[in-house]
This record gives structure tokens, C-alpha cells and sequence, in this order.
């Protein structure tokens, strides 16, 4: 039997990335759960489905994802949790390390061998 | 001495006649039978009657009394003609034998003066005379025998008709009268005892009483006649016994003036010893026996009498019963004695009194005018100027001017600046700075005493402080040590005159006049004897052994009183025990053999006043030596009295000064009236004044100084040369004018100031008074840290003064100054002044007014900073927008292109879909990055100038766009972008909130400008401090020196104009 697949939900504030990027995951076996375009939402539905991974954008109209990355790890939750951004990880410093994030890719390279590497 | 000698030979003889003429008709009278002791009476009461009227003649020949007296005698003998055998001569003496009694009443009546002085004594007389003459007339007409009881008397001569009744009812009548009249006599003359004032009653009461007793009883016996002849006679015995006493008393009263003088001499021992007024007053009181006499002293000032308790006496308006003589001294008033009437009729004692009154008055006048030539000449000493210390409030020391003998500091500049009140000592301190701000507060003058301790001397101090300023005292320091100390001596020669007035410390000596030996002593004090006491016991004045001629003189000065009846004093000086001591002996004559010598002891008094004779040459010697020119004027008449020259000048000479008057001097009227005035104000306020005034010849001009003092009816004025001190004022007024002038013309703000902040006279330029809106003379001794600096830059200010006084180097800064429109930010330069005003260091303050330049450069900072602000802004837009854009677009194309990739094999269909998609999505990217570029900067513009880029912008615009006068030449890039950004700026507000149908663009040339202006036909309102688009140009159009003005009235459209100076041409 194939294992499970991966529950994914994506936080970005462009319709046009979720679209992209959830063909991209769904090819690569992942299940995307759902799509959150602010900070506030994404909360709300990690809380509410308990995904595998987000795939979470810094850049969010309300906050950026490094404050939802740490509101969400506080309570020793530990949701598997990539930023993603079309900036540089270095544009960020030790911004990413600090969010209780997995890590961080930018949004051209997203794949499911690069999202592997970095959650095991 | 003739006509006294011939009254006695006249009157002896005539009184022996009428005596031994009585005594004849009585051994030879046929119906009188002779009696002894009534011959004796009759002989003693007429001689006494006479010999007591010839004394009183001779002594006082302008009394009447020694006239009624003689009266009475000869009435009495005529008595005796009632002896007489002959019928006519027995008639008439029998007629007259009442007159006497009625002439006694009148001698009683009229006694001391001998004159009737009220009209009812007058009527009592007539009444008398009336009486006594026609009683006895009345009754012979009618009795054969009018005499009672007498057995062949001759024949009545008056008789009409023998009728008995009638004789006997006219006689009864007549004794009833008489005695009625008789008592009430002696009724009156009680009541007129009673009423006497005391002088009056120890001079009259002896013969009154003597005299009421004989008339009374007089009565008595008439009213006893019928009853009982015996009774009736026993009782005229004792009428006659007091009419027998009236002439001894009277005489005695007249001789009694001897005694009185030697009792008025002993007064005046009392007089002279210094004592004062009241003493010799109450002296006199005694010795005149009248206990409301009164000295009075003549105030020369005043022009009046008045009593020791210094209230004026009206000699006119004397109380009833009194008499006043005044008392002079060659001329001179001195006083005046006011006393009893009744001693009217002891000229020789008042003229005594007025002896002794002359020497107590003209001791006293002495004594007064020794002590006001004091009194002035140390007002004068006072006069001279003082030191003089300016303070502020706090007792800041701001300025100080005076002599050495006034200071106590080595270095004079330190003084200022110092606090006074902490200089002197502690208590002192408290109460100076109490008095300061008390002047300050009421603007009163105040006076303080106080001591200080200059170089191990206590000195004694009168300060006054007036209100010099707002804030600021002058203590005028007077040095009062010397007063003080005359003030103690004074005060301790004063109790030792009182002391010495306690006891009555006379040795008294009694002397023979012949051979003048010493008959009785009595010595209050034998110690301090000049001789040993044994040679008085039965010495001589010879033997005492007195120095010199002393003994000689004592027994002339005898003789003279003898001679003059008048007391004589001398005043002589002895060594006891190697000490002088100073003795007063005054000589009173004692009857013609004796006199009485009275030694008193007044060293004290001569001590006391040869110490104020010496204060008083001490304070002359110190006028001496003061180097100013002294004149002494009367104000009666303006008269040089004394003239005391230190230094004579070619204007003034003394020689001849004195008896001239102010305007005979050579003077120009203009001072003469300037000193007279002076005068007249130094009189009226009692206080000096100060004048200054110039003279000038042809040599030059002479500046003095004159200080009038005014002492009584004179003035002093003490005249300094002060040319030097003028001409160097002189000088600095006109380098002050001078620099005064240079300091208007100047723009710069100029202040001087002194290092404690408080300006000068003339302390502010033209420049700063426009700045500041005040005057020379509000801000002259104001302070500057609080009258011009702001007071949030007084500390500092003064700070930096400060600085410069200590340094000596200039200081700058900016600060806020107060303005007359509100504050102005000056920057100025504060520099060290040279002296300009003695005692005081000041600063010049110049500053240049850098209020609109400030705001210029405050303006471009911020305008700076706006454009700063602004590129950072339009930075942070193309970031986001190429974030938010381009790149978001970029990275899909890049997700799709990897999904179209990966299907491409398998599901090629999909791939050429999302190929499709892709192509999409770059052509978009690529648009909306060349729509990011002409947002940075219209390449139009660059390439082909700003009309082609105007057009470009109105093709583009959401509305019509009208272009005029768009220019065909190039303008430098950087008016080209400004111009450009205003017309999109403004066509992008236009398209958003003007709700416009059309706008107009226009730019044209002028002047070296370019004008930009975009009007529209909206609805106006639109506000250019609201948006950061309008401010953004603004700063950009000023950057090139432009300007940009919005005019958008509501409803009216708005209109956006910039002028951009177009710098290359």
C-alpha cells in the first residue's frame, strides 16, 4: 500500500502562486487541505485541519509569516512549517531560524524533493 | 534831701505846736479836768499818727498814705480845741471832734497807695466826712450842752433853740448812724482782708486788721453811749489802743522794704548758679512772698514773652490783680516779671527783683546763645559731604563713593559688588537692609544708627537710605561719633549740674563791715577750704591770706554793696590741694553794719562749660581745616556775616565782604537768584541744598559747588571748586555724544551694560530701540537679562557677561531677545567696555537681528528633508510595486514553466496549455515593468524635451487637456522635470477630486522664468497643506528657487501656478 500523502495548506496572498503551487504539490503526491491569503486565516485553518506542512509566504497583507510561524509553535505545537517568499533567504537574515519555522524556499524553487529536504 | 529835711522841720515843729497847744488849753480849761493818761493818749496817738506820716513821706513821697496819716494827726489835735474857755473856739472843736475818725476810715481805706481805688471805698468816705461834719452840728443847734456830761462848759455859740427832745432824737440818731456806719467800716475792711491775694494780705493784713479792730470798737462804744457811758469809754479804750497800733504798723510795713531787699539778695544767690529759670523763679516767689510771680524770657526769634513751661505770655492780657514790668540789659529785652499788684507799693523791692530777674535772664541768654554757636557750627561740620554707598535690594554693593575716614577696605574696587548688609555687623545688618527695603517699599527717607569697627575704633554712624531706583537704595552714611560723644558729655555735665543743684553747698560767712571781721559761719562743707579753718574764727578778711589782691577786692566789692544797696558777686579761682577750684561769693549788705558773704563752690559749672567752650573751638579748629570757602549770611537781609575763605579765587575776595549783600558781589543775577532760592528752600525744609553753578571770565570758567546749611536766622554756605570734575564730566558727555551718535547710525544692535546686567544712562541704539519699542530712559538702570533677553536665555546671558568680566574676552552667541512684535533671535558679540562711569565696569552687547535668516535656513532644512523623505518614499513604491508586480508575475511563469516541462512528456496537451498561459503572464510582466519605468522617470522627457513628454501626459490624462504655449527649446533637465511633475501632479489631483469637465495647461517665458500653471473648471476647495503630493512640489520648485502657489476657491476651480527661475540663462 502507497503511504499516505502528505496535508498541505497554503497561506499566500496571490491567487495565482496558490494556483500554481498547488498544482506543483498535488503532482509531487502531496494533498493540498486548504488556501489561506492572510495571516489571520492561515491561523485559523492550521488550527482547524491540523496539516502535515504549510507552505507559508513572509509577506502577508496583515502580518508577515515569521509572526504566524511563532503564534502557531508557541503552545509546543510544532506544525511542519516552510516559509516561502519570491525574495532571497538572505534578504531575511536570522529571521527564519528564529520563527520556529522548518525552513525557508523561495517560491521559484519550490518542489517537493526541496520541501523533503528540509522536513525529513 | 532838702525838701525831706524841711518836711520834718516843718512837721516836728508844727506837731509840737499843736501838742503843746492842746496840752495848754487843757491845764487852762475851766470844765475839763485833767487827766494824765488821757493827756498821754491823746499826745501818742497824734505824734505817732504824725511822726508814721512823715516817715512814710519822706520814703515814699509819690504814696498818699503819709499825707492822710499827717490828716488824721492834725484832726486828732483838733480835738483839743474842745478844752478851750472861749465859747467860739470851744463850738468849733466841739463841731470837729468826729473828723479824725472819718479821716482814719479814709487813711484805712485807702491804704497801701493812699488813693481810693474802687468807687465804692470812695462813697464810704464821702459818706464818712458827711457824717462826722454834720452830726455834731445838728446836735448843737438844738442842746445848750452838747457835750454829754460836762458840767460848766462854755456857752454853745451854734445854739437856735434850746429844745431838748429834738436834741435828744438827733444826737440819738447820730450815735445810731455812727455805729452802724462805724461796723460796717470794719465789715468792708474784713472783706477786703479776705479777699487779698497772698502778697496783698502780708503786706496790708498787720494794718487792716489793727485798724477794722479800732473802727469796729469805735462803733461798739458809740452804739454803747446811751446804755452805759462807763462801757462805752472802756470800750474806746480799746478802740484807741488800735488806732494807736495803725501808724507803728504802717511805719513798719515802710521800713520793712530793708528787710525785704536783704531777703530778694539772698533770692539771688539762688539765681546765678547756673540754675535754671524755674529756680529763679521759684526764688523770687519766695522772696517776694508771692506765690504767682512768674519769670518770663523773650524769645528773639518769636518776639514774644514766655514762661518757663515755653508757653508765650501776653504782658497786655494779664489775669486781674496782676502787674507786669520787662526786664532789659542796656536796651535789649530780656524778660519780664509778672507779680502781685499789691507790690506796687514796694517800688524798691520790685526794682530787686528786676535786679535779680536782669541776672537770672541774661545767665540764661548767655548759657543758650553759647550752646546754639555750637548747635551751628557742628550743623555745619555735618554738612560736608559724606560717604555715600548705592545698593540694591539684596545689599549688592552697585556703587560707593567716600573718603577714607569713612572706609575700612584697603582696595576699594573690591567693595562693589560685595553684600553691604553682611559688611557690618550682624544685628546692624538686619536692620539696614529693614530700613532699605522699607525706603524702596514707601519711597520714604529712613534713618538708621548703627556702629562699626574701623581699624580698632568703635565708631558711631547715621545712615539714611533713599530710594534711588527701582530696585536700588542710597545709604548716605554720616559719621556721628563726635555728636554721640558731645551728646554723652552733655548728658553727663547735665546730671552734674542737677546733683550740685540738689544741696544748697554755700558757706556762708556773716562780716563786720568794720574792720570786716568775721562775726558767724557756717560751712557746708570745711574741707575744701582755700585757707585753714582757724584763721576765720575771729579773723579779718585781711588775715585769711588770699591770694593776690583777692582780700582787697572782697572788701571794695563790700563797700560798693553798702554804697548801691544792690548785692555784689565775684568769681575767683583758688588751689586746694594743688586742684583749682572755681568760687562764686556773692556780698549782700545786712543793715549798715553787717553784710553776708556767700561762697559757693562751682567748679563743676566752670568745668562744664570750659568743656563746651573747648568743643566749641574744637569744632571751629576742625572747620579750619576743611579746604572749602565758608560764608555766613543773614537771610533778614542777605548779608555776608563771616566769611571764611580756604582758597581765594580771582571771582571772590574776602577782604570787604562782610556787611555787603549777595547782590554786591559782582555775581551774575542768575546765581545770585539760584543761591537765594536755595536758601529759601534749605530754610522752609530745614535741611541743606545742594547747587551747582558756573562763573566765567575771560580766563575761563569755574564750576562750584555750594552747599547751603540754614541755622536759624542765618545760612551757611560752603562753596567747592569743582571745575576739574567738570571739565573731565564735560569731556566724557561730549566722547558720549560722539560714540552715541556712531552707535544710532548703526544697524547692529548695540547695548551697554553693566556686568551686573543693569544698563547705563544711555544704554540702547537706535537699532534695538526700534527692535525693542523702548526708550533710552525706560531702559536706562533697567536689567538687561530681564528687560531684553528672553527669559529663557537671561541665565545664559548673564553667564557669558559674567565671563567677559572676568576674562576679559569677548563672547558670542544667539539668543532669543524680546521684540517689540515678539521674540527675535539676534546673534551677538559681547565685549569689555573701558570705564566709563567711576566705580562701575560695563560690557557692550552688539547683535545682529537673525530672526528671518534663521527661518530661511530652518525652512530649507525641512525642505531637505521632505526631499529626502520623498526618494526614500518613491523608493519603497517601486519596490512594492515591483514586488507586488512584475516579480510575482515573473515567479509564476517560472512555476509554470516547470510544470509545463515536467508534462510535456506525458500529458503534452496540458503542457501547451500552460505554455499558452505562460506567454500571458510575461506579456503582462513586461508591460507593467515599462509602466514602473516611465514612473521613475518619463523617458519622453529625457529623449525629446517637455513638450513632447506635456503631450504625452494629456493623451494619457482621463479628461481633455488643453496645451498652450508649450515650449519648442530645451530648458536645463532639472526645470523640466519640475515643470513636468507639477502639470501630472496636478492633472492627477484633477482626475481624482476636482470633478472637472477640462483643464488648461499652459508654460511660458517671463522674465527669466518659466511660469507653469494648470487651471481647472472644478469644483475648487482644494487645500495645498493637506497631501503630501503638492508639499513634495513645493520642495522640488524650491530647491531651484521657485515658487508654487495654489488658488482654488470653492466653486471656482483651481489654479496651480509655479515660477521656476530657469537658472542657465
Amino acid at each position: 500500500m502507497e503511504p499516505m500523502s502528505k496535508t498541505v495548506l497554503i497561506v499566500d496572498d496571490h491567487p495565482s502562486f496558490r494556483g500554481m503551487a498547488r498544482a506543483l504539490l498535488e503532482s509531487e503526491g502531496f494533498t493540498v487541505v486548504g488556501e489561506a491569503e492572510d495571516g489571520a486565516s492561515a491561523i485559523e485553518q492550521a488550527r482547524a485541519l491540523h496539516p502535515d506542512l504549510m507552505l507559508l509566504d513572509v509577506q502577508l497583507p496583515d502580518m508577515d509569516g515569521f509572526a504566524v510561524a511563532a503564534e502557531l509553535t508557541a503552545n509546543g505545537w510544532h506544525p511542519d512549517i516552510v516559509l516561502t517568499s519570491s525574495r532571497d533567504a538572505e534578504d531575511f537574515g536570522s529571521l527564519v531560524d528564529e520563527s520556529g519555522a522548518r525552513g525557508f524556499v523561495p517560491k521559484a524553487e519550490i518542489s517537493a524533493e526541496a520541501i523533503a529536504a528540509l522536513i525529513g | 534831701m532838702r525838701a525831706a529835711w524841711r518836711l520834718w522841720a516843718v512837721g516836728l515843729s508844727g506837731g509840737l505846736l499843736l501838742g503843746l497847744g492842746g496840752l495848754a488849753l487843757a491845764f487852762t480849761s475851766n470844765h475839763y479836768e485833767v487827766s494824765g493818761l488821757d493827756l498821754t493818749l491823746e499826745l501818742l496817738i497824734g505824734w505817732s499818727f504824725l511822726a508814721a506820716g512823715l516817715v512814710a513821706r519822706t520814703r515814699r513821697p509819690e504814696n498818699r498814705t503819709g499825707f492822710l496819716l499827717i490828716a488824721v494827726s492834725v484832726a486828732w489835735f483838733a480835738n483839743a480845741l474842745g478844752f478851750s474857755n472861749n465859747p467860739w473856739v470851744f463850738t468849733i472843736g466841739n463841731t470837729l471832734g468826729s473828723i479824725w475818725a472819718a479821716v482814719l476810715v479814709h487813711t484805712l481805706l485807702a491804704y497801701p497807695s493812699g488813693r481810693l481805688e474802687s468807687k465804692r471805698a470812695t462813697a464810704v468816705v464821702i459818706a464818712g466826712y458827711a457824717l462826722a461834719g454834720s452830726a455834731n452840728i445838728a446836735t448843737a443847734l438844738f442842746d445848750p450842752n452838747p457835750s454829754p456830761g460836762c458840767t460848766g462848759c462854755p456857752r454853745n455859740t451854734l445854739l437856735i433853740t434850746d429844745n431838748h427832745t429834738a436834741a435828744t432824737a438827733i444826737s440819738t440818731t447820730v450815735e445810731i448812724l455812727g455805729a452802724v456806719y462805724l461796723i460796717a467800716v470794719a465789715a468792708v475792711i474784713w472783706y477786703r482782708w479776705r479777699g487779698a491775694t497772698a502778697a496783698a494780705r502780708r503786706l496790708l493784713g498787720p494794718v487792716l486788721i489793727a485798724g477794722g479792730l479800732g473802727v469796729g470798737f469805735l462803733g461798739i462804744s458809740l452804739a454803747l453811749q446811751p446804755v452805759s457811758q462807763g462801757v462805752a469809754n472802756l470800750v474806746f479804750g480799746f478802740a484807741a489802743l488800735g488806732f494807736l497800733a495803725v501808724p507803728f504798723l504802717i511805719t513798719s510795713g515802710v521800713l520793712r522794704t530793708r528787710r525785704a531787699r536783704a531777703g530778694i539778695g539772698r533770692a539771688m544767690i539762688g539765681l546765678q548758679t547756673g540754675a535754671s529759670l524755674a529756680d529763679a523763679q521759684a526764688g523770687l516767689r519766695s522772696a517776694l512772698g508771692d506765690p504767682e510771680a512768674e519769670l518770663l524770657f523773650w524769645n528773639q526769634a518769636t518776639g514774644q514773652n514766655v514762661g518757663i513751661d515755653g508757653s508765650p505770655r501776653e504782658l497786655q492780657h494779664l489775669a486781674a490783680g496782676r502787674r507786669a514790668m520787662t526786664v532789659d540789659a542796656d536796651g535789649d529785652p530780656l524778660g519780664a516779671l509778672v507779680y502781685d499788684a499789691a507790690l506796687e507799693g514796694e517800688p524798691d523791692i520790685l526794682a530787686d527783683a528786676r535786679d535779680a530777674a536782669r541776672m537770672a535772664l541774661a545767665a540764661d541768654r548767655a548759657r543758650w546763645a553759647l550752646e546754639t554757636t555750637e548747635r551751628r557750627n557742628r550743623a555745619l561740620l555735618e554738612a560736608i559731604p559724606d560717604a555715600m554707598i548705592r545698593i540694591r535690594r539684596d545689599g549688592t554693593v552697585v556703587d560707593w563713593h567716600a573718603d577714607e575716614r569713612h572706609i575700612r577696605f584697603e582696595a576699594p574696587d573690591g567693595f562693589i559688588g560685595m553684600n553691604l548688609f553682611d559688611l557690618v555687623k550682624e544685628g546692624h545688618g538686619r536692620q539696614m537692609q529693614e530700613a532699605a527695603a522699607r525706603a524702596l517699599d514707601t519711597g520714604e527717607l529712613q534713618t538708621i544708627e548703627y556702629d562699626i569697627d574701623i581699624h580698632g575704633d568703635l565708631h558711631n554712624r547715621e545712615g539714611r537710605i533713599v530710594a534711588s531706583g527701582e530696585d536700588e537704595a542710597t545709604l548716605i552714611i554720616r559719621d556721628i561719633t563726635d555728636r554721640k560723644r558731645a551728646v554723652d558729655a552733655l548728658a553727663t555735665s547735665e546730671r552734674r549740674s542737677r546733683a550740685l543743684l540738689e544741696g544748697v553747698p554755700d558757706n556762708i560767712y556773716r562780716v563786720a563791715r568794720d574792720g570786716h571781721r568775721f562775726l558767724d559761719i557756717r560751712w557746708t562743707d570745711a574741707s575744701r577750704l582755700p585757707v585753714p579753718q582757724e584763721r576765720f574764727i575771729g579773723g579779718t578778711v585781711r588775715d585769711l591770706g588770699l591770694p593776690g589782691d583777692l582780700a582787697q577786692r572782697f572788701i571794695d566789692l563790700a563797700e560798693l554793696a553798702f554804697k548801691t544797696g544792690r548785692l555784689q558777686s565775684i568769681e575767683y579761682a583758688v588751689e586746694v590741694g594743688g586742684e583749682p577750684i572755681y568760687l562764686e561769693a556773692r556780698i549782700v549788705p545786712s543793715g549798715d553794719d553787717e553784710y553776708f558773704v556767700t561762697v559757693r563752690d562751682v567748679t563743676d559749672r566752670m568745668t562744664a562749660q570750659l568743656g563746651l567752650e573747648t568743643s566749641e573751638r574744637k569744632s571751629r579748629a576742625l572747620l579750619a581745616g576743611i579746604p572749602d570757602n565758608i560764608f555766613r549770611i543773614a537771610y533778614a537781609d542777605d548779608r555776608f556775616v563771616d566769611v571764611r575763605m580756604a582758597r581765594v579765587t580771582r571771582f571772590l575776595s574776602p577782604e570787604g565782604l562782610v556787611g555787603k549783600t549777595v547782590d554786591e558781589i559782582g555775581f551774575p543775577p542768575a546765581v545770585v537768584e539760584q543761591v537765594r532760592a536755595a536758601a529759601r528752600v534749605a530754610r522752609e525744609t530745614d535741611d541743606v541744598q545742594v547747587i551747582e553753578y558756573q562763573l566765567e571770565d575771560e580766563l575761563g570758567a569755574m564750576h562750584l559747588e555750594a552747599r547751603i546749611v540754614p541755622s536759624g536766622d542765618e545760612y551757611y554756605i560752603v562753596v567747592r571748586d569743582v571745575s576739574d570734575r567738570k571739565h573731565a564730566e564735560l569731556a566724557l558727555v561730549a566722547q558720549r555724544d560722539f560714540l552715541s551718535a556712531v552707535g544710532d547710525a548703526t544697524p547692529a544692535l548695540l547695548a551697554v551694560v553693566g556686568i551686573d546686567g543693569v544698563m547705563s544712562a544711555e544704554p540702547i541704539n537706535h537699532a534695538l530701540r526700534e527692535l525693542t519699542g523702548l526708550s533710552s530712559e525706560e531702559a536706562a538702570g533697567q536689567d538687561f537679562f530681564r528687560l531684553i533677553s528672553s527669559p529663557d536665555d537671561a541665565a545664559r546671558t548673564e553667564r557669558l557677561v559674567r565671563i567677559v568680566a572676568d576674562t576679559g574676552e569677548p563672547q558670542s552667541a544667539e539668543t532669543r531677545w524680546r521684540g517689540r512684535h515678539g521674540a527675535r533671535l539676534v546673534a551677538w558679540t559681547c565685549t569689555p567696555l573701558p570705564d566709563i562711569e567711576r566705580g562701575r565696569r560695563f560690557v557692550l552687547i552688539s547683535g545682529v537681528d537673525i530672526t528671518e535668516r534663521a527661518a530661511q535656513e530652518e525652512e530649507l532644512r525641512r525642505s531637505r528633508a521632505r526631499i529626502v523623505e520623498a526618494g526614500d518614499a518613491e523608493r519603497r513604491r517601486l519596490e512594492r510595486n515591483l514586488h507586488d508586480g512584475a516579480q510575482q508575475r515573473l515567479v509564476s511563469l517560472s512555476l509554470s514553466l516547470r510544470l509545463a516541462q515536467a508534462r510535456v512528456a506525458s500529458d503534452p496537451e496540458a503542457a501547451n496549455a500552460l505554455l499558452s498561459a505562460a506567454s500571458t503572464e510575461l506579456a503582462l510582466a513586461l508591460e507593467e515593468l515599462r509602466e514602473l519605468a516611465r514612473g521613475i522617470h518619463p523617458a519622453v522627457l529625457t529623449d525629446r524635451g517637455l513638450g513632447p513628454a506635456l503631450e504625452s501626459l494629456a493623451d494619457r490624462a482621463p479628461l481633455p487637456v488643453e496645451l498652450e504655449n508649450v515650449p519648442e527649446v530645451r530648458r536645463p533637465p532639472p526645470v523640466e522635470a519640475a515643470a513636468f511633475y507639477v502639470v501630472a501632479e496636478a492633472l492627477t489631483n484633477v482626475a481624482k477630486y476636482a470633478d472637472a469637465s477640462s483643464v488648461r495647461v499652459s508654460v511660458e517665458r517671463m522674465n527669466g522664468r518659466a511660469i507653469v500653471e494648470v487651471a481647472d473648471d472644478g469644483c475648487g476647495g482644494a487645500d495645498p497643506s493637506k497631501g503630501s503630493g503638492l508639499r513634495g512640489l513645493v520642495d522640488r520648485v524650491s530647491a531651484l528657487d521657485g515658487t508654487l502657489s495654489v488658488d482654488s476657491p470653492e466653486g471656482g476651480g483651481t489654479r496651480v501656478r509655479a515660477e521656476i527661475p530657469t537658472a542657465t540663462e
